[in-house]
């Protein structure tokens, strides 16, 4: 009983909040990555007149508080303290006349910087799908070059320019018809996760060891990958990843256990020791390359990209070596959880 | 709907599919022994009166299969003229073909998503109702024109199940492959097979076995999504024929965005194996394995020396095996010579 009172309350989550100007794809964005939601139906989402809506998105490396405002809304008149925020995610629609978002958005930094110096602040430049590639870029660095110089004209952030700190801005190009929204939400995340750095190191050392292209840590429920070793792979990648990933969760509900419940399959599962094999899979493409899955911990997945030459020859220490990323992750998701409890 | 069944589209790019204009024919070669000779006609008005004027017997001589498709969201006014052109069609197709000929009529009442859930089986059933009572005195000295009716829509599953209907009623094969089915799913241990045809992997054939190697399904409970086959503890979904062609489609587009193909899948899940290979030329097919199998064989002494492998690379190596066995199931039916257009 205590255990799961602990979970629903004690658990300690970080604040992100999403601004952006009405009809920007706040809201959408927050369906889609943490509901599920399909992207066609976000055609009917109402504006949100209503004060701000707090989500818990489930999250096994990371407890996260979701703050979704409405456009138009008064920071002050919602009652909400900057200092206690994160990430800042601010949601530009690259699709509109984006000078007044912009204005805003310099609003915003200078007030959450002034709150909290270490905040995260994340640019959406959102809704590009339908954009040309050069079309991108072309709002990406004006919407840049807006912003710095919007804010060197500022004094707060001049005098800060002496001292150390500057606001943290990252930008990202997304959009929720295609995967970038997840690639962009799993970065955003990634820097609240302490871990990362471990993790990251443990999967370099995995890819080089196994002869691995890539790999990804994802998030079952979510579809956010917490971490992923530092070659770079491209976006196109990244979406047969995803859609890998969701083939072999699609395929594996046609076929059940009798014993198997839906809750069990889908909840947190707590403290529940994982099961005795782990669920594997694979995919192969004509091309000599394989996609291949393995099961790391309740809701967390591996995705790797691998030679399909190379996975035939050395399937068996393939194999073996993912026994010790899982463990490490195992142990890490603890003592991530632990700390998460107070 | 042929651009997803036939061109490998997906559903959200088919807001973009322009009107088809006139006919457009497209040739697909099913399983070898079924060539198919598909005619998408254009369903504009002013090109229906002209395939059903002029252009009558270029268009209906020779047909083998109709395929009608109904919007259930026409509204009544112009439903009444849906019915005359149905009609005109059924009569030209009548006309055209000779009287010994077997013909296939499938109409596909589509759209269905477009209802309210609760008021679909009656819509169904009018709309159905309707449709049969203009043409019955058409059909009623046609012997040789069977008719069959489903509901679709291409946002869910039902429009895999119609097409796979349609295209195992017109191969010649299908039975004969079903039976080779279940003789390869008994020897090889299996849960469930299943064989999907290559290029639109719908299914043609399937056979699930409960744990004696029998044929045999528990019954269904309207309840519940999952069907059990007695003896095994695995259970199925009632969608799952469906949902692996959606699947598989949908990931064989996503790998275009790599410059890459699909070619096969293996899943090995806590309590089954499931192994998707190419079979022959024109087939893939899905093998389940019950991977407690093992343990009941275990209380089974008789069976105790032959503990059957149930892993996917004992899989894979029993369909390298019944491989050139499929082959022939395949080439003894090219000689039919069935072409439906
Ligand atoms: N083309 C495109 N449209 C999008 C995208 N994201 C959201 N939209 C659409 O933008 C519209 C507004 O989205 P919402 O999520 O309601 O916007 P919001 O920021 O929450 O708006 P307020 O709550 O009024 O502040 C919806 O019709 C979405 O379908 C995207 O990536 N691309
Ligand atoms: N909601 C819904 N829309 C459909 C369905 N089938 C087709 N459509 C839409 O209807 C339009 C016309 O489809 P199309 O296949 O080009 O019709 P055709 O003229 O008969 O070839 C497209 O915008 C499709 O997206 C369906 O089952 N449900
Ligand atoms: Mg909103």
């Amino acid at each position: 009983v205590k255990k799961g009172e602990m979970q629903d309350e004690g658990i300690v989550r970080k604040k992100v909040l999403l601004a952006g100007l009405r009809r920007s794809g706040k809201t959408s964005i927050q369906r889609v990555v943490f509901t599920g939601m399909p992207a066609k139906d976000t055609l009917g989402l109402n504006c949100a007149c209503t004060a701000c809506t707090i989500s818990h998105p489930r999250s096994s490396f990371v407890g996260l508080q979701l703050w979704d405002i409405p456009g138009h809304a008064n920071l002050d008149l919602l009652g909400i303290d900057l200092s206690q925020l994160s990430t800042l995610v601010f949601v530009i629609d690259a699709q509109d006349d984006y000078t007044r978002a912009v204005t805003q958005l310099l609003q915003i930094i200078i007030r959450a910087y002034n709150a909290n110096k270490h905040v995260n602040i994340e640019i959406f430049v959102h809704k590009v799908d339908g954009l040309s590639d050069e079309y991108k870029l072309d709002t990406l660095r004006d919407i840049k070059s807006r912003v710095l110089d919007g804010l060197s004209d500022e004094e707060v952030v001049q005098g800060a320019s002496q001292g150390a700190v500057q606001p943290q801005l990252s930008y990202h190009l997304t959009s929720i018809y295609d995967h970038s929204i997840l690639d962009a939400f799993s970065q955003v995340v990634q820097k609240l996760a302490r871990q990362l750095p471990v993790i990251q190191n443990l999967l370099n050392v995995f890819c080089s060891n196994s002869g691995i292209a890539k790999a990804f840590i994802f998030e079952q429920n979510s579809r956010l990958y917490f971490a992923t070793d530092s070659t770079i792979a491209d976006a196109s990648t990244f979406e047969v990843c995803v859609d890998a990933l969701d083939t072999f969760d699609k395929f594996s509900r046609l076929y059940r256990w009798e014993g198997d419940t839906v809750e069990k399959l889908e909840g947190e599962g707590g403290e529940e020791s994982s099961p005795a094999q782990p669920a594997t899979a694979s995919i192969r493409l004509a091309n000599d390359l394989t996609i291949a899955k393995w099961q790391m911990h309740q809701n967390l997945i591996l995705i790797a990209l691998i030679r399909s030459d190379t996975y035939d020859r050395f399937k068996q220490s393939i194999d073996y070596n993912v026994t010790f990323v899982r463990d490490a992750i195992v142990d890490i998701v603890e003592m991530e959880r632990r700390g998460m409890r107070r | 709907m042929r651009s997803i069944i036939f061109n490998n589209q997906s559903t959200e790019s088919t807001s973009n599919v322009q009107a088809t204009l006139s006919i457009q024919s497209q040739s697909l070669q099913l399983l070898n022994s079924l060539s198919l000779n598909l005619w998408d006609c254009g369903g504009t008005t002013s090109f229906l009166s002209s395939y059903l004027s002029h252009q009558r017997e270029n268009v209906f001589k020779g047909v083998g299969v109709l395929i009608y498709v109904f919007d259930i969201t026409t509204p009544p006014n112009a439903a009444a003229d849906e019915l005359e052109w149905f009609t005109r069609c059924l009569e030209s197709l009548k006309e055209f073909s000779g009287q010994e000929e077997s013909l296939k009529v499938f109409i596909l009442i589509n759209k269905m998503d477009l209802i309210n859930e609760q008021d679909i089986p009656s819509a169904f059933r009018k709309r159905k109702a309707e449709i049969f009572q203009s043409v019955d005195a058409l059909l009623s000295d046609a012997s040789n024109i069977q008719t069959e009716c489903y509901m679709t829509s291409i946002w869910d599953q039902s429009l895999y199940k119609a097409w796979s209907k349609i295209v195992t009623k017109l191969l010649p094969s299908s039975s004969k492959m079903s039976s080779a089915l279940t003789h390869f799913a008994r020897t090889s241990n299996a849960t469930e097979v299943v064989l999907f045809e290559r290029s639109t992997f719908l299914v043609i054939g399937q056979t699930t076995l409960n744990r004696d190697g029998e044929e045999e399904l528990h019954e269904e409970d309207p309840t519940s999504e999952y069907i059990s086959i007695s003896d095994r503890n695995l259970k199925l979904s009632k969608f799952r024929f469906e949902k692996i062609s959606q699947l598989i489609k949908s990931f064989k587009q996503s790998c275009t965005k790599i410059n890459n193909q699909f070619n096969s899948m293996q899943l090995s899940e806590t309590y089954y194996n499931a192994v998707l290979e190419p079979l022959t030329v024109n087939t893939y097919v899905l093998v389940i394995t019950d991977k407690t199998d093992i343990r009941g064989c275990l209380l089974l002494h008789q069976h105790l020396t032959q503990t059957p492998n149930t892993a996917p690379s004992a899989i894979q190596m029993n369909i390298r095996l019944a491989k050139p066995y499929f082959e022939r199931v395949e080439d003894t039916f090219i000689g039919g010579d069935v072409t439906p257009s």
